[in-house]
């Protein structure tokens, strides 16, 4: 799987980490292609559904991720499209939350994409939003059963696209 | 998160990642993606600058209507100014 990894100082410090202190048998993903699914109509006439990474979850309504976890947690969250920001909280603990903190938009832009969708720039934002937690160094469930289920509900919400905001 | 992005398109839903390792994109291979030069943890700019978090987005829907070739990697011209 490493044969055509490209690598940097900085990935290789990462890599370095994560085995050191987390996993032990931690890889990058390589792959060769990318799947492909056309946008077959304009943005303004498009269902729209935000995937975020960086562990949102809506304090009091839903469980934390466990992100203390060595090994990540591949569940997501439904995250209700008209969430206020000020009700999300973040479980995650590989990056700087100093941002998202203050202004959850940084990191789970419902807000901003209610105001696009108001503005008629997409066509509509789906509902419900879904919420992973991005530290995951074993990628097998996320891949064979987590993903997949999000892509379900994601379709039977009608989505025809999404926007994956990272943390 | 580019992971996500593949089972998703593959289940017939166009989508575009936005990145802060643009190297991590480069293996990962996400259908569609827009490299932005922020840290870990600001994906859409600094916290309060809501017109840089709206610019970031509308970048990013911009490659997602405009890509295509899978694997697509857009880099955004936008610095961190903090």
């Amino acid at each position: 799987m490493t044969t055509h990894l490209i690598n940097t100082e900085a990935l290789e410090r990462s890599y370095n980490t994560v085995r050191q202190k987390w996993d032990p048998h931690f890889e990058w993903v390589v792959n060769e292609s990318a799947p492909w699914a056309p946008l077959e109509r304009p943005l303004a006439q498009t269902a729209l559904a935000l995937v975020g990474t960086c562990g949102a979850y809506r304090r009091g309504a839903d469980c934390p991720f466990d992100a203390a976890n060595y090994y990540g947690d591949p569940s997501f969250k439904e995250i209700p499209r008209d969430t206020e920001p000020g009700a999300l909280e973040f479980a995650h603990t590989h990056y700087d939350h100093a941002h998202v903190a203050q202004d959850p938009n940084v990191g789970f832009p419902l807000g901003l994409l209610r105001i696009l969708e108001a503005e008629g720039v997409i066509g509509r934002l789906v509902d419900p939003a879904i919420s992973f937690s991005g530290f995951l160094p074993q990628t097998r469930q996320l891949l064979t059963d987590t993903a997949p289920a999000a892509a379900k509900r994601l379709l039977e919400a009608g989505a025809q696209s999404a926007l994956l905001v990272p943390c | 998160m580019g992971l996500i992005a593949r089972v998703l398109e593959e289940a017939g839903i166009a989508t575009v990642c936005i990145v802060m390792r643009r190297e991590v994109a480069q293996n990962v291979k996400p259908p569609r993606t827009l490299f932005v030069k922020f840290p870990m943890g600001a994906p859409l700019g600094p916290a309060g600058e809501a017109e840089t978090q709206r610019g970031v987005i509308l970048e990013a829907l911009s490659a997602l209507a405009s890509a295509t070739e899978p694997g697509t990697i857009v880099d955004s011209a936008r610095a961190w100014k903090r």
